[in-house]
């Protein structure tokens, strides 16, 4: 990275990569898309002290965290989850209106006597006499997971690491509860399960997120903020 | 000063006890909980067996105590290993561990009398104690009439002062009691048990939940049942003022049975054995040439750890929590023992006191 070169980590893939060209280019910053799809760099049209690289979105979470570009594209919760004291470590420029989900926590609709974080207390408070065990939440969200029972005051569960489809750990007998991200909440109604009425742990959506680790100089500080405020126009 | 440490310590609790630092994580995990895994190293063995950098001593105390099944007190001391959100990762540990003994009140005091005697062997001379004891709040929590699982809700709180407020401030709070919608609801409201827990099984079965992998169906049905009661319960005022006042109680320690009598006339709360334990310890601490002015109670002082059963404490040099410790009676329990392990210890913080011998040496 060289000083005076303001460097944007965008998604390389799917729907987030088309998302977020679009609405760069309603700011009127039209990225040049290269002509071999696998090439990782690219530029900003008409400017030379821009480049934009293309990376998956957990990856542009971990470059942000280590200060490797100065700004990215990426969701709120991979943000909130992989960078260790985000607020410190990162800063949220732009909503950018896409990409929205939540990460909720969901029970088994079976369970008719908990809608509240305050039930699932009482409930993860019995298991331990009533089962032999502590009540199990699947997830891949350890830390947003972590923070928010602790916020709770609940302290008396266990986290089971969820490699590929959280919402099917209940059925499957592997947890009783998950933590997960749903856009609509069909998959989690699919499942048979329900989100807690005060279960919205994180409403998220992509955001575009300027690393402070970075080696920020007086250019690409001013050209941070001409990038932030072409969105805000 | 770790050596020379631990020798004072094996006089009053001689029982040899070796704890490695490889750790297995699983106990940890099920009685600390979640919270304590951000703070341990983790790592395993070639089959796949998860361990961890020992983050203390108590555990693995308790887990080898229970291979045994007698009185016994243990000294230990080393190094700890817990993740911080800046700095070292390292610390120097010691401290006592007595299990197995009837007598709580005396083996509390003996705790308590220990830990001073081993500050003033590492030459602190300015330690202040704070005093606290979860059965007190227990007792008062019974008094105010609760229905069981608020009561439990209030008694899991104890220690976090800002969940317990916003507890408090929703059982005061006069929110109507919503209409039944839903089956389950409207079940419940019937009071009809044997049609809700079928309607429970019948969800269980669409979702391909097996019934014994979780929470079973008659639990779900009682407690949604039960759970009206609670909707419908309210904290009146006076009972309310009680529990704030309770909570805002803070005095040196030789005062206290004094103060708690007096609230539990005032409020006609009944502290039970309690009180009457509460105030033993101190005539035993008074017998163990203890001097009670440097120590406060605080009603308020609590540990959000499900083992904790009575009295807590923290010491302080200055503003420096050097060391702390308490009654943990349900730990063992816990861990898988099948009858009930009466514990109380305590833990120095060495580095802690190395900062505050330089403090007093500024002083």
């Amino acid at each position: 990275m060289s000083s005076d070169k303001l460097t944007i980590a965008i998604p390389s893939k799917g729907r987030l990569r088309q998302d977020t060209l679009d609405r760069f280019a309603k700011a009127g910053l039209i990225i040049e898309v290269p002509s071999d799809d696998r090439a990782y760099q690219t530029v900003l049209r008409g400017r030379n002290d821009v480049e934009i690289a293309f990376m998956s979105a957990s990856e542009i979470a971990n470059e942000l965290a280590a200060g490797t570009v100065h700004m990215g594209v990426t969701g709120e919760d991979l943000a909130r989850e992989k960078i260790a004291d985000t607020d410190n470590t990162v800063d949220f420029d732009v909503k950018l209106g896409f990409g929205h989900a939540d990460v909720v926590l969901a029970v088994p609709q079976a369970w008719v006597d908990v809608n509240t974080m305050a039930d699932l207390d009482d409930v993860a408070a019995e298991y331990r006499a009533r089962y032999g065990r502590r009540l199990r939440v699947a997830t891949k969200y350890w830390q947003l997971t972590q923070g928010w029972f602790g916020d709770h005051g609940i302290g008396v569960y266990r986290i089971v690491e969820s490699l590929g489809a959280t919402e099917g750990a209940p059925a499957a007998g592997s947890a009783d509860a998950i933590v997960d991200i749903t856009s609509t909440g069909s998959t989690i109604r699919a499942n048979h399960l329900k989100v807690l009425h005060d279960g919205v742990i994180l409403p998220s959506q992509a955001n575009l997120i300027a690393a402070k680790p970075a080696p920020w100089s007086p250019q690409t500080q001013a050209l941070r903020a001409e990038v932030v405020s072409a969105f805000k126009a | 000063m770790l050596e020379s440490l631990l020798q004072h310590l094996r006089r009053a609790a001689p029982d040899p006890v070796s704890v490695n630092i490889l750790q297995p994580v699983d106990p940890f995990l099920e009685t600390a909980g979640e919270e304590m895994r951000r703070r341990i190293f983790i790592t395993a063995d070639n089959g796949g067996r998860p361990l961890c950098l020992r983050p203390e001593f108590t555990i693995p105390i308790c887990l080898s105590h229970m291979e045994r099944n007698r009185t016994a007190r243990y000294a230990y001391g080393g190094t700890v290993f817990r993740q911080q959100r800046a700095g070292h990762a390292e610390f120097r540990q010691a401290g006592l561990e007595d299990l197995g003994r009837k007598d709580s009140v005396q083996a509390d005091a003996d705790c308590v009398a220990d830990l001073f005697a081993a500050l003033a062997h590492l030459k602190l001379t300015n330690v202040t104690l704070v005093l606290g004891d979860q059965s007190l709040f227990g007792a008062v929590v019974e008094d105010l009439g609760l229905p069981t699982a608020l009561a439990d809700r209030l008694t899991r709180a104890f220690g976090k002062p800002d969940i317990i407020e916003r507890m408090i401030g929703s059982m005061e709070s006069d929110t109507p009691v919503a209409q039944p919608v839903t089956e389950a609801e409207k079940l419940a409201a019937a009071g009809e048990r044997a049609k809700l827990i079928a309607h429970v099984e019948a969800l269980m079965a669409t979702a391909s939940i097996a019934p014994k992998s979780g929470r079973a169906p008659a639990h779900i049905a009682d407690r949604m049942i039960a759970r009206q009661t609670e909707a419908r319960f309210r904290l009146d005022a006076d009972h309310a003022a009680m529990l704030r006042a309770y909570l805002a109680l803070s005095c040196p320690l030789a005062d206290a049975p004094a103060l708690l009598s007096a609230f539990a006339s005032t409020h006609g709360v009944n502290f039970g054995d309690g009180l009457t334990n509460f105030t033993k310890r101190i005539q035993a601490l008074k017998s163990l040439d203890v001097h009670l002015d440097c120590m406060t109670y605080r009603a308020s002082f609590g540990r959000n750890l499900d083992y904790y059963s009575g009295l807590l404490f923290d010491a302080y040099s200055g503003a420096i929590n050097v060391a702390g410790g308490g009654r943990y009676d349900h730990l063992c329990t816990l861990l898988g023992s099948k009858s009930p392990v009466p514990a109380v210890g305590f833990s120095i913080q060495l580095d802690r006191v190395v900062e505050a011998l330089k403090e007093e040496a500024n002083r």
